[in-house]
């Protein structure tokens, strides 16, 4: 099952059934005074007509379709996700030098290549150029160590 | 006839020193952001989106046109020097101006996409100041029941004639669709999928979507890939092109831009099939068409000219009926919408200066990246050579940054984790992130103008098909949409059979 049809009839179908379950709740009114749930509840209708016609589509499809993931991308994926996770639980508490540094530190090893003397050059230019555009550039006021402050 | 005074407004705007700035900071930064190798206009543009936050709104939007101008710019740069477009617009620049390069004449393809696409720009410039009074006359008349047929239309228009086929692309818009509708409803009130969060109850933000749809989501496919540097070490050769270059490139930068200034005005036409028609055309009527793919000079010249040109003209829908016929245009559209601006027929005559100095600005721009561009080419150059594990962990250091800048919302952050994960998914799935981007800004409009419609009417659909303007959009939108379904069918059947 592991094709890029089939995966975009599942996304079709799970969202537009969440969508349709939701808008019914939030009520479609009648039609001279359509209610927050009518176009909800229309836009998912569609959503799982066309996950359905998609499924069809991809079971017809099934042994020539290109698969939906590689294995060389799941590295990658589940790195610079982390990376931007780690941003984010740490921007708050320790400030942006902190967050950025490890978001570099973490974001480096989804490519898998690359010396530590790149890693520390790269660490730097990204703090300086970050800080030189948005802190200096733009005056925007972070926090760039949490416990500056 | 005030076409003149307008203009003269509009350049007394951008040519103030603090515009002119804007306007080059912007082009630069998008030719910078653009140049990078598989990063198109999208990219660039929510990339750079956070900066243009705390700017006053004619800086704004100066500033905005010249990253769309830049970002443009940078993506043919990309085409001609190492044959990786970022966009699907300038992949045919790819053929003949990636072939110059090898031959040692990348100078030449570049300056002529420039000179090219000045002209272009120019002629769209002034299309828009042309069209823009009269048409806004006419927009002026429209009614909820106008607005509502002509974004159904250049929703389904647009997202059917995308490269995954006509039920992915309608399946992805929906989608965006519905995630435009998150927050309180506009006249009941009531909290749409907020899930309880209290963030959401003011709508997803679009900037965070637009960076993880397109940055995260990108990057992480472009290691997969192992996309490493394939810079040529060639030659740029000299810049100026020759007497012959330019017998051959101007009749093709007439024509292109022709082509792309009509096209560039239908919703879903767009940018990648004016620059494609417009290749098409010269090799047909070339004397010798064997040289196409070999290194035409005309063969850079038409589809740069008709792309810029086009990228001009989208301007107008939506500027004037603020419904954009293309996802990049639906990116400006909702960048101008967090400035608080909101185009339509009134901006040109209640923000006057607004309107027309972005127009002017957007000549500015195109100017200055002829006057700027052609000599920094071999910075732009050195930084292609930069090699992309460098490259990546900046570009996402500096798409949190940016997003953290916005709002200083932690949730942001953890909300383009999702949307990176989106993204990852909906390509992976071959369904472009580029139409859930139409669909999440036209969706909302599309729901205003249909309720305000069916309350007008009293519930009766009927509106839709009395009213002449309406009745035109409704027709065209099912006719693509049956076309579209139609052959879907065929299709199906051919392969059922085969």
């Amino acid at each position: 099952m592991n094709n890029a049809e089939t995966l975009a009839a599942v996304i079709f179908l799970v969202f537009g059934a969440i969508t349709v379950v939701l808008g019914i709740g939030y009520g479609t009114g009648s039609a001279g005074a359509l209610g927050p749930g009518a176009l909800p509840v229309v836009a998912g209708g569609g959503l799982i007509l066309l996950g359905f016609l998609q499924l069809a589509r991809a079971l017809r499809a099934a042994p020539s379709a290109p698969r939906a993931f590689a294995r060389a991308e799941l590295r990658p994926l589940l790195v610079i996700l982390a990376a931007v996770a780690a941003f984010g639980l740490l921007i708050a508490p320790f400030g942006l030098i902190p967050a950025l540094t490890v978001l570099v530190l973490i974001a480096w090893f989804a490519h898998g290549s690359g010396k530590p003397v790149e890693l520390a050059v790269i660490v730097i230019v990204t703090l300086a150029l970050n800080l030189a555009i948005f802190h200096w550039g733009l005056g925007i006021p972070f926090r760039l160590f949490a416990w500056s402050l | 006839m005030d076409l003149l005074p307008n203009l003269a407004l509009g350049l007394q705007v951008a040519f103030s020193p603090i515009n002119l700035m804007y306007c080059l900071m912007g082009v630069t930064l998008g030719t910078a952001i653009g140049v990078l190798p598989g990063v198109g206009p999208i990219i660039t543009i929510s990339l750079l989106l956070p900066l243009t936050f705390g700017l006053p709104p004619e800086a704004s939007i100066i500033l905005l046109a010249g990253i769309y101008y830049g970002a443009a710019y940078g993506g043919s740069t990309t085409s001609i020097l190492v044959n990786l477009p970022g966009e699907a617009a300038s992949a045919v620049t790819c053929i003949d101006g990636h072939q110059m390069t090898r031959q040692g004449r990348a100078g030449s393809a570049l300056a002529i996409a420039a000179l090219g696409s000045f002209f272009a720009g120019t002629v769209g410039t002034l299309l828009i100041a042309l069209a823009g009074p009269p048409l806004a006359s006419i927009a002026m008349r429209f009614g909820a029941a106008e607005y509502a047929a002509l974004v159904f239309c250049a929703l389904i228009t647009t997202a059917s004639m995308t490269r995954g086929g006509a039920v992915k692309g309608i399946g992805v818009t929906l989608l965006g669709v519905i995630f435009g509708l998150a927050g309180a409803d506009v006249s009941t009130g009531i909290f749409r999928f907020d899930f309880g969060i209290l963030e959401l109850r003011d709508g997803i933000d679009f900037a965070v979507l637009a960076v993880g749809l397109f940055a995260v989501a990108e990057i992480i496919g472009n290691i997969a890939q192992g996309e490493e540097n394939v810079v040529s070490q060639q030659k740029l050769g000299r810049l100026w092109p020759t007497r012959d270059d330019f017998r051959r490139a101007w009749p093709a930068v007439l024509r292109g831009t022709g082509i792309g200034a009509v096209l560039g005005v239908l919703p879903g036409a767009g940018l990648a099939m004016s620059s494609f028609s417009a290749y098409m055309l010269e090799k047909s009527i070339a004397r010798e068409p064997e040289r196409f793919g070999k290194g035409a000079v005309e063969g850079v010249a038409a589809p740069e000219s008709a792309n810029n040109a086009a990228s001009q003209t989208a301007f107008i829908p939506t500027l004037l009926l603020s419904v954009p016929g293309s996802p990049v245009m639906a990116l400006m559209l909702g960048a101008f919408m967090i400035h608080g601006i909101s185009p339509g027929p009134r901006m040109m005559t209640e923000h006057a200066p607004l309107f027309w100095g972005l127009v002017a600005s957007m000549w500015v721009g195109n100017l200055m990246l002829v006057v700027l561009n052609l000599p920094l080419i071999g910075l732009w150059v050195r930084l292609l050579r930069v090699p992309y594990h460098w490259l990546f962990v900046f570009v996402l250091a500096f798409a949190c940054v940016g997003v953290f800048s916005t709002g200083a919302s932690v949730f942001d952050i953890y909300a383009l984790v999702f949307f990176g994960l989106l993204g990852y998914l909906l390509k992976a799935a071959g369904c472009s992130p580029a139409l859930f981007i139409l669909g999440f800004i036209l969706g909302p409009m599309f729901e205003e103008h249909f309720r305000r419609a069916m309350t007008l009417s009293r519930g009766d659909p009927m509106i839709f098909l009395q009213r002449p303007i309406s009745l035109t959009f409704v027709l065209i939108g099912l006719a693509v949409l049956l076309a579209t379904m139609s052959s879907f069918i065929r299709k199906g059947r051919a392969e059922a059979t085969d």
